[in-house]
């Protein structure tokens, strides 16, 4: 039987700090390894599959990746098998990661009980997007979430907006936009925050999920002993596919949608998604992303469904290498990203919107209110100044058929 | 403050709990305070055992059949365990009621 010793303290661990690596091997093909490795372990659960880890690892280029890419406490449930070779110090830091995210996600259920009673005490429908929800089709408590999405009827936001307010909810009206609205609140374990969506579409890249029918085929669920309503498995997989573009391919997403298609893939009608996909006007981004998880990840894909997410003519396999790129840019060059930082603006079904996208865009229109058009401007032409050679490289690989063939490219 | 073997204690209600599966015990979440505390997979299990239904000395007796080769001295270990949840306001002891026995 081992000791009772109990209780471990908690220690606020603001950025990583393991002994220092000074090895020459980059992180970026082990990271990749272990996720590979570690991604069909159920949560909680340890992986059976090893993972041999070269000599010379800068483990703290590596944690520092990993945080980067909000991925610590799942590459935990891979690393956590290869202890002897890990060192103490670098375990004891994903270890704390781990346990930190789970204590989060508990603040955040308990935070998102409170805001559905609110809401249901008045008599609002409210449909929970991503957060635990995308967690309990997935990762569960090992999936990073900093806030609540919350999805409500157009007609009840003037009503859910008082009553967030009248519960000390602070609108953070420099973050609105045209579909959701920011909340926050004081809480014992840091500054709590509400997403408040009415409407979900992307309008500058035109995908319009369907609004009505996403309310039709939500259902009901119970996480933690929390009741609420959630996307249908389909909506919830195209959802989570078109937050790709506004976090440039972040890898923990990756990692999101990769649980979902392991987890529930005998769940879905294929068909059904990618017709509900192309309805929705984002048939390249769900096709090239599916496409991406099965040829980098090993995603469980069936050769019908491999047939139809396959690219189609020149314009597609550049988009499709380019999103390949994205991903794996943020494990090898996370402080360098080049295509990474322009793919959003490729991802779309008609070519003919990324020029009017990439104008605006270089103008300084979206991301965060606390940057001037002028410098945001400035910043992002800069950044497409740097990236013209890495996207010359994709436009000029793409030509050649065989460049999709599976694996991470080159 | 020593917690008597006869006392029941029971979870704090203000207290989120999550098992981490496999051997890792689990992490308690104090909901006013926003602290959090990692108990071991021994933590855990007398954790779940603290619905207040037993005294410590029951509560150390059902661990035993779970863990048949624990050492002698588990009562006094969960007794210090139990004191540690209870200093840390994770666990409290409910009160005797009048005339009843043994507290």
């Amino acid at each position: 039987m081992p000791p009772i010793k109990n209780l471990i303290g908690s220690p606020a661990l603001a950025s990583p700090t393991p002994a220092a690596g000074g090895g020459q091997a980059q992180p970026g093909p082990l990271i990749e390894r272990f996720l590979r490795a570690g991604l069909d372990a159920s949560a909680g659960s340890v992986r059976q599959r090893s993972v041999s880890i070269p000599p010379g690892v800068d483990w703290m280029r590596l944690c520092t990746v990993a945080y980067r890419c909000r991925i610590a406490p799942v590459l935990y449930q891979s690393l956590r098998q290869a202890s002897a070779a890990v060192p103490t110090d670098v375990l004891n830091w994903f270890r704390t990661q781990h346990y930190e995210t789970v204590a989060r996600n508990m603040a955040l259920l308990n935070e998102l009980r409170e805001v559905l009673g609110w809401l249901a005490e008045a008599s609002i429908g409210s449909m929970v997007l991503k957060g635990p929800a995308l967690g309990d089709l997935g990762l569960g408590a090992a999936r990073i979430s900093s806030d609540l999405d919350i999805l409500i009827h157009n007609h009840d936001l003037r009503q859910a907006d008082a009553i967030l307010q009248r519960r000390g909810y602070v609108p953070w009206a420099e973050h609105h936009n045209h579909n959701h609205r920011w909340y926050g609140r004081p809480a014992p374990f840091g500054t709590s925050v509400v997403e408040l969506h009415f409407d979900i579409s992307d309008r500058a890249r035109n995908y319009r999920p369907d609004l009505d029918g996403l309310w039709s085929r939500s259902r009901l669920t119970t996480i933690s002993d929390v009741q609420m309503c959630v996307p249908d498995l389909a909506d919830h997989l195209l959802l989570t596919i078109m937050q790709l573009p506004h976090h440039h391919w972040a890898v923990r997403l990756i990692v999101d949608l990769w649980q979902v298609v392991w987890r529930w893939r005998e769940q879905f009608d294929w068909a059904a998604v990618l017709d509900r996909a192309t309805s929705w006007q984002m048939s390249v981004l769900t096709r090239s992303t599916l496409h991406a998880l099965w040829a980098m990840f090993d995603a469980p894909t069936s050769p019908w469904v491999i047939a139809r997410i396959r690219p189609v003519g020149y314009l597609e396999r550049m988009q499709w290498r380019a999103a390949k790129c994205a991903i794996a840019e943020q494990l090898h060059y996370p402080f360098r990203p080049k295509v990474t930082l322009l793919v959003p603006f490729l991802m779309v079904e008609q070519v003919r919107r990324v020029p009017a996208i990439l104008v605006r865009r270089s103008l300084g229109s979206g991301g965060s209110p606390d940057e001037s058009p002028v410098t945001k401007a400035t910043r992002r032409g800069l950044a497409g100044v740097a990236a013209l050679p890495a996207i010359g490289k994709v436009l000029l690989d793409s030509i050649g058929r065989s460049t999709l063939r599976p694996g991470w490219p080159t | 403050m020593v917690v008597e073997m006869s006392a029941r204690v029971r979870r704090n209600a203000q207290v989120a709990a999550h098992e981490l599966g496999g051997s890792e015990g689990g992490v308690l979440l104090h909901l006013t305070s926003g602290q959090y505390h990692r108990v071991d997979s021994v933590g855990w299990a007398i954790w779940s055992l603290l619905d207040g239904s037993r005294s410590l000395g029951e509560l150390a007796d059902a661990l035993r059949l779970q863990y048949p080769d624990a050492p002698g001295r588990l009562a006094e270990d969960v007794q210090g365990f139990v004191q540690d949840l209870i200093r840390r306001d994770l666990a409290e002891v409910i009160p005797a009621e009048p005339g009843g026995q043994g507290e």
